[in-house]
């Protein structure tokens, strides 16, 4: 197994890695503690509608008179919580029933492997709007939708390092040593198994938080909730007159999609089994 | 064996490093190997000793920006190929040199019929032959029925891969036949049919041969002379029956001990005590001194010279200088 | 090769009957009155609400339900779109070519941008293009696709009008001829380019990484020491090989074109199934939201269908055996 210590110095290697990661622990703790900076409601009315940026209003106000600037600070939790528990829901849904499929084989291996092919072949996207409009707005049923459809991903990947690991000679080793079919699964297969696994939950998270922007960016998020979509939905609107409702939501979706995608990239390099032949 | 024309291949106190992430290995460190006209040698070594690196460098086929000649010369019959481009070497391999290389599941294009692939192999050195008909023609010369030329890697077995890729190489008309490893992944049976198959090819086509193996029978059988290797150095070099049973090097006769898996006195099997050579240094003394029975304090501090005698047998090793043969 | 095949092709079967039940599911266990889904919000003639309900037996118990609705389905009777006064099928049938001629040019220059970006990449890894290209690719596959659509607006239909920004054909468009496919052409350019940059970005990530990961193969070496030229064992060894997983990535694309059309639409105001999807959310139009969920659906298993086909054409290893999940 790969000491700790070689993934720090690796991330630490790739510059874009580390400035990704910087980015995503900025944005963590704006989470945290913006609202500390920009105490009250973010949807309250703050100032008079459609404010250049400037001023008071670093990034002006939008057609109903609300700081961008503020909801663009409350706009990362929405963001970050919508990210985060999909990919990590989906990531720890995907990897047992992978391992499982990939450990056990046979007629459990090729269905696990039909099912998930089933979920993945619903347009997520389509069916997320589809529930949202049917029931209703709210973001665990986001965050529900993509898990479920995402889920696939990660089992087929877990699925193939649990195939390669179970290969490698040591594992026979340790099963002639008497130990347990389940305890060879999850102590000694799936920690090499995860590198992948994380890289693409990582790039998961990317996903998520553009889907969810694409949803408020459609009007179907509720409107309690501070989304950088929604946002960008009245930029829309006002594309030609208030510049900066487009310019700076886009910015800041755009920045932390990309970081994650940066840092699941430097991940999947770091991480890939096949790396560093000579 | 004296030959007024140059060796097909020759090289000389070569020096070979692979470079990862600033992590340095010294593959090569002062190898040097002859090959003839009409020569079967042979390259002995455990795995890591830098035999394969050899049998690439032979051929320009170092992996690019990572693995590079520090030092030293290779020529291919009389020219110097050390600097030669990637171009250069495009033209160049092939004619002179082809290689033969072991678990050939990996070694073939898998989405490439067997026939495609030896074609191909033909029109790059024979433009004007007809590929189909010297295809086949090589198919035979190798044992193999022509229908194979159909068929893909995967639906061969490890026996036929094998002969495929003999085909592949023998369609260069080469010189020199380098063969790595060529029996290390086959069974048995099939490891003798590869080898009468190659002793046969070498007389009706008077080919060369340079055998890379860690398979001291193999050596015995096949090969006129033999060259062995530890830790990236040639350590002893001459004639077959020289080495294997007048051993000058330790290392040679803990291998030959070794290899014939006979009991000592004390009803242990032979081996060879230490751990396998480190090559993230470069060797300013014998490489062989932490693991030699025969160490003495000079050889932990300088590289033993090249010594040898009239019939092409050398030796790098400090006991020599004892006045010993 | 043909028992592959035939596997294949039954599991799509049932994955389309799969589809058909959560498609039924949604109408009819969600919270509310199927009636409402079926119908849509908009106001509609009491006798046809009772025509639906005796239709699609909602007085009758699931399983029956299941059967009237599966029966209906075959009919092609997908429901009745009030808003647009059609059937839903017809409906999605006459929406759909305006969809097919946004998403598949710009899908055939996605992937073949992306294969050449990758080959370019691939060959000097690790050194300044290959990060230069990466990068694009990488900010292709970030950028919200409707900011980039607001943004290409802005640039190129305001500030330098220089094309349309919206629709797929001007109002006073000449009838027939070159000039109609020239009007179409400019109106295709800007979300066009906003689904090229996407597409290609993940078809680049895929064939960059295979053809890496081909490179370092042991047949390239064998390859080489034939004395193959470098761009002979590129063509003809490396990329055979390495554009196989980016067959099953191109594929899959062309089979989300559905989805991935939605947002470019709805802000270009294109004319195919993406904006009419939308314009049935806010109008609560139910049938048509379900109708387009199936054709999505469906078209991604065709799509997988016979990209798995392709497959096998292209890999000799996959036609012995069928695997476990393709």
């Amino acid at each position: 197994m790969r000491p700790r210590r070689g993934i720090v110095q690796g991330l630490l290697r790739n510059g874009a890695g580390v400035a990704s990661a910087l980015f995503i622990v900025f944005l963590v703790l704006v989470a945290l503690f913006g609202p500390v900076i920009y105490s009250g409601d973010p949807l309250a009315i703050s100032d008079s509608p459609m404010l250049h940026p400037g001023g008071s209003h670093l990034l002006g106000t939008d057609d109903l008179g609300r700081d961008v600037l503020a909801e663009l600070v409350y706009g990362v939790r929405v963001s970050l919580f919508v990210g985060c528990v999909a990919a990590f829901a989906a990531t720890v849904m995907g990897t047992l029933v992978g391992a499982i499929a990939g450990y056990a084989g046979g007629w459990v291996d090729t269905t696990i492997m039909r099912i998930a092919e089933f979920f993945q072949v619903m347009p997520t996207f389509i069916l997320a709007v589809v529930i949202v409009a049917l029931l209703g707005p709210g973001l665990l049923r986001v965050v529900a939708v993509i898990a479920l459809l995402s889920w696939p991903q990660t089992a087929r990947i877990a699925r193939g390092e649990v195939l390669r690991v179970s290969q490698l000679d040591f594992v026979n080793g340790v099963r002639c040593l008497g130990v347990p079919e389940w305890r060879i699964l999850f102590r000694e297969i799936m920690p090499n198994a995860i590198g992948p696994v994380l890289a693409l939950g990582t790039l998961i998270v990317g996903y998520a938080i553009l889907l969810e922007a694409s949803l408020s960016f459609l009007g179907l998020s509720s409107p309690d909730v501070v989304s950088w979509g929604r946002i960008l939905s009245v930029g829309q609107r006002f594309l030609f007159s208030a510049w900066w409702l487009s310019v700076f939501p886009g910015l800041a979706i755009f920045a932390t999609v990309l970081a994650f995608n940066l840092l699941g990239d430097a991940l999947g390099d770091l991480l890939n089994p096949r790396r560093a032949r000579t | 064996m004296s030959d007024s024309a140059d060796p097909i291949l020759e090289m000389q106190a070569l020096c070979v490093t692979y470079d990862t992430h600033g992590r340095v290995v010294h593959a090569l460190q002062d190898a040097s190997v002859t090959v003839s006209a009409g020569e079967a040698v042979g390259i002995a070594g455990e795995s890591g000793s830098g035999k394969s690196t050899l049998a690439r460098a032979a051929l320009g086929l170092l992996p690019e920006r990572v693995g590079r000649i520090t030092a030293g010369r290779v020529s291919i019959a009389g020219v110097d190929v050390t600097r030669y481009t990637p171009r250069q070497w495009e033209r160049l391999r092939g004619r002179p040199l082809a290689i033969v290389f072991q678990d050939p599941l990996s070694f073939l294009n898998p989405v490439m019929r067997v026939g495609a692939q030896i074609g191909e192999s033909v029109r790059r050195h024979d433009p004007h032959a007809d590929a189909h008909a010297r295809c086949v023609e090589l198919l035979e010369l190798v044992k193999l029925d022509a229908s194979v030329a159909r068929r893909y890697p995967h639906e061969l077995s490890g026996g036929m891969r094998q002969r495929v890729m003999l085909a592949i190489a023998l369609g260069c008309r080469p010189r020199l036949l380098i063969a790595d490893e060529p029996t290390t992944a086959l069974d048995a049976t099939t490891q003798t049919e590869i080898l009468a198959l190659l002793r046969s090819l070498r007389e009706s086509l008077d080919m060369s041969l340079l055998v890379i193996s860690h398979d001291l029978g193999l050596l015995r059988w096949n090969c006129d002379r033999v060259y062995v290797m530890y830790a990236g150095h040639t350590v002893e070099h001459g004639r077959t029956e020289d080495v294997l049973q007048r051993s000058a090097h330790p290392y040679t006769r803990g291998l030959v001990e070794a290899s014939r898996m006979r009991r000592r006195a004390d009803g242990r099997f032979a081996t060879i005590g230490g751990d396998v050579p480190d090559l993230h240094e470069r060797y300013r003394c014998c490489p062989f001194f932490s693991r030699c029975t025969q160490v003495m304090d000079v050889c932990r501090q300088q590289i033993p010279p090249a010594r040898g005698n009239r019939d092409g047998h050398g030796a790098r090793c400090w006991l020599l200088e004892d006045g010993r043969e | 090769m043909a028992r592959y095949l035939r596997s294949r092709l039954l599991w799509a079967c049932v994955m389309v009957v799969g589809i058909v039940i959560v498609g039924f599911l949604i109408t009819h266990i969600l919270p509310g009155d199927p009636v409402d889904v079926l119908v849509g919000d908009f106001p509609a003639p009491p006798d046809y609400v009772t025509q639906v309900r005796h239709e699609f037996g909602l007085d009758q118990p699931l399983s029956t339900q299941l059967g009237l609705y599966v029966a209906n389905l075959a009919r092609g009777n997908l429901g009745f779109s009030f808003l647009n006064r059609q059937p839903v099928l017809e409906l999605i049938l006459q929406r759909a070519g305006a969809t097919l001629l946004l998403m598949v040019p710009a899908l055939i220059l996605a992937s073949v941008l992306g294969v050449m970006i990758a080959v370019r990449a691939a060959r000097h890894a690790g050194r300044g293009v290959d990060s230069v290209l990466t990068g694009i690719s990488l900010v292709g596959y970030s950028v919200p696709v409707f900011w980039l659509a607001q943004i290409l607006i802005v640039v190129f239909a305001v500030k330098l009008a220089w094309l349309p920004a919206q629709g797929m054909f001007s109002i006073r468009t000449p009838g027939t001829g070159l000039g109609v496919v020239a009007d179409y052409a400019k109106h295709w350019v800007l979300p066009g380019a906003c689904i090229t940059v996407y597409y290609l970005a993940v078809v680049a990530r895929v064939a960059r990484s295979s053809m890496l990961e081909m490179l370092h193969q042991d047949f390239v070496l064998t390859a080489r020491a034939k004395g193959l030229s470098e761009r002979a064992v590129l063509w003809r060894h490396v990329l055979r090989n390495s554009l196989i997983p980016v067959i099953t990535v191109i594929g899959y694309n062309f089979g989300y074109s559905l989805t991935g059309a939605i947002l470019t639409e709805t802000v270009f105001a294109w004319p195919g199934l993406g904006s009419l999807f939308i314009t049935s959310i806010s109008n609560r139009d139910y049938p048509v939201l379900a109708g387009i969920f199936l054709l999505a659906a469906v078209a991604v298993v065709i799509a997988n269908l016979i990209t798995d086909l392709l497959y096998a054409a292209a890999d000799p290893r996959v036609r012995v055996a069928a695997p476990a999940a393709a």
